[in-house]
């Protein structure tokens, strides 16, 4: 009774593997969005994301699958500027910007360059979720099942690390390492995501669900949960106006998870806010 | 055999430490031996050298002359050893952490993984608040506690970890006077417990009265000792330079009340 719209779609092989990825990428990107919005490194991801254009242009030009070819790319990427962030005079902000804008314009000059290129330079920006192959999902599932893991093993450091990092050292945690470990996770989780939100709006998805759970929620794990939650209400949402309306992927989760940033911005000023584990101030 | 036994009983032990940060000189020749279960004030200006003091005590800065001992070994090897209370400033308020967290921390070492604790560690973390008496609040937010409720789970968090030498870096700044007495109160317990307590603070008021001693730290140590003792107008110019005269009522145990007495 009308309920064909949501499960219709599926019969398709190629709609049900483009679930598959949305619900991982709904997962894995509001769990780090935890930590980047409260740790002010969302730029951070946006630049891991458009630094890994040469890459991407790279494993296109020589045939390997591009998510394979982006790692590497993005690790190195983010230990650099986590590198420059600890040891630069320049400012945060700065050094990330002069190396993200740099890496992004080499990768459209070797696009402008190789203009045989099998992939449409709109995929690459806002994402093709529909197009994702077998080898895509088996791809994002095994990274996303890292990252997952990752994170849990040192959820405890990452919090102290994240909250009080000199604390931390004076407890004889290894901060440095910890920071590298986290970046490492956060570049992986963005180049598995590029595919489905593209590289423009990966931000979109990393840090708005995260945000509208730490609005509604009290305490930092229960607004993880519940920002895993958003982030696959958000995903999948952006999935079926991909295939009904034929919108890039990426543009369509992006609104999709900005709508649930409103309703829970609408949803703080109701009496549901009084229940023990929502957030009273 | 003499030499051993008084490192025992000093905790820490600073012999002629200078330590240097870019080009300058920011500890000069500082010296001092503090004994087990003592509750220390460090006084001194802004820029004075007392957080970079509690750094080096930390092993977080490295000296450049002579020596820092904690219970006899060096600050890198003593690591874990201190429980830290840090500047309020220093910490990510935008993190929505709990009192039961941030105790959780002192328990956090580099191979804890996975979020869970044990029901042992979870009544560590209950005991730990429940003396600076905050268990009923252990599941509310840090971020919306007052500034005297913050110090007191961050004392907790160093309980929890065991630590028997105690670093509160200015405790007192934006805490009330009836907060500041209660702290005091706790910290009192503590050293009792045998804790030694190094705190510093501006606050040269609360120091003869509730302190054992006193080190005035201006670059060099320009006094140690009992409080009532050292604080003389000669150690305040030192300190503070000729505006002291607004402090010349609070020398030797005067603490004000010149008028009318």
């Amino acid at each position: 009774m009308g309920f064909e719209y949501l499960y219709e779609p599926f019969s398709y092989g190629f709609m049900f593997r483009s679930l598959m990825v949305a619900i991982l990428v709904g997962l894995m990107l509001p769990l780090l969005g935890a930590y980047v919005i409260n740790r002010n490194l969302g730029f951070m991801g946006d630049a891991i994301a458009h630094a890994s254009l040469p890459a991407l242009v790279v494993g296109l030009l020589i045939g390997v699958n591009i998510v394979i070819a982006a790692i590497p790319a993005a690790i190195i990427i983010a230990l650099m500027i986590g590198y420059l962030i600890s040891k630069s005079k320049i400012g945060e902000d700065t050094a990330i910007g002069i190396i993200f804008s740099s890496l992004f314009a080499l990768g459209f000059i070797l696009l402008s360059i190789f203009k045989n290129v099998a992939l449409g330079v709109e995929d690459l920006l806002f994402g093709q979720i529909l197009g994702v192959s077998n080898l895509d999902v088996s791809i994002t599932l095994i990274l996303s099942v890292i990252v997952i893991i990752t994170l849990l093993i040192f959820y405890k450091q990452f919090l102290f690390v994240a909250f009080d990092s000199t604390g931390a050292k004076v407890a004889g945690l290894r901060v440095q390492l910890l920071d590298n470990i986290f970046l490492v996770v956060l570049s992986v989780a963005i180049i598995a995501s590029l595919q489905s939100v593209g590289i423009i709006l990966v931000l979109s998805m990393l840090i708005t669900p995260a945000a509208a759970a730490k609005l509604i929620m009290k305490s930092f794990h229960g607004a993880m949960i519940v920002g895993c939650v958003f982030g696959i209400i958000a995903s999948v949402s952006g999935l079926y106006l991909s295939y009904y309306l034929n919108f890039p992927s990426g543009p369509s989760m992006a609104l999709a998870a900005t709508s649930v940033f409103i309703i829970s911005l609408v949803l703080r000023r109701t009496p549901i806010m009084k229940i023990k584990y929502f957030s009273n101030n | 055999m003499l030499q051993k036994t008084f490192n025992n009983v000093c905790q820490i032990v600073s012999e002629g430490c200078c330590v240097e940060l870019g080009n300058q000189l920011v500890l000069d020749d500082v010296s001092f031996k503090i004994k087990k279960g003592t509750l220390v004030g460090v006084v001194g200006p802004n820029g004075g050298g007392k957080t970079t003091l509690f750094n080096t005590i930390l092993g977080l800065v490295s000296i450049t002359h002579g020596s820092m001992k904690i219970k006899g070994l060096n600050p890198d090897q003593a690591k874990g050893m201190i429980g830290y209370v840090p500047q309020t400033e220093q910490l990510n308020w935008k993190f929505p952490v709990t009192a039961r967290q941030v105790v959780q921390m002192g328990i956090t070492s580099n191979t804890s993984f996975l979020p869970f604790f044990s029901k042992k560690d979870q009544q560590l973390i209950e005991e730990s608040l429940s003396k600076v008496e905050l268990l009923n609040r252990i599941d509310d937010r840090v971020d919306e506690m007052s500034g005297g409720q913050r110090q007191r789970v961050f004392l907790a968090r160093t309980l929890a970890q065991g630590a028997e030498i105690l670093l509160l870096d200015e405790a007192f700044s934006g805490v009330d006077i009836g907060s500041q007495e209660k702290l005091l109160d706790i910290l009192k317990n503590l050293k009792d417990d045998g804790n030694t307590i190094l705190m510093s603070t501006h606050d040269l008021n609360t120091i003869g009265e509730r302190f054992d001693e006193v080190l005035c730290l201006n670059r060099h140590c320009c006094a140690f000792g009992d409080p009532l003792k050292v604080l003389t107008s000669d150690v305040l110019v030192e300190l503070y330079g000729s505006h002291n005269s607004m402090f010349k009522d609070h020398t030797l145990g005067k603490h004000g009340h010149t008028y009318g007495v």
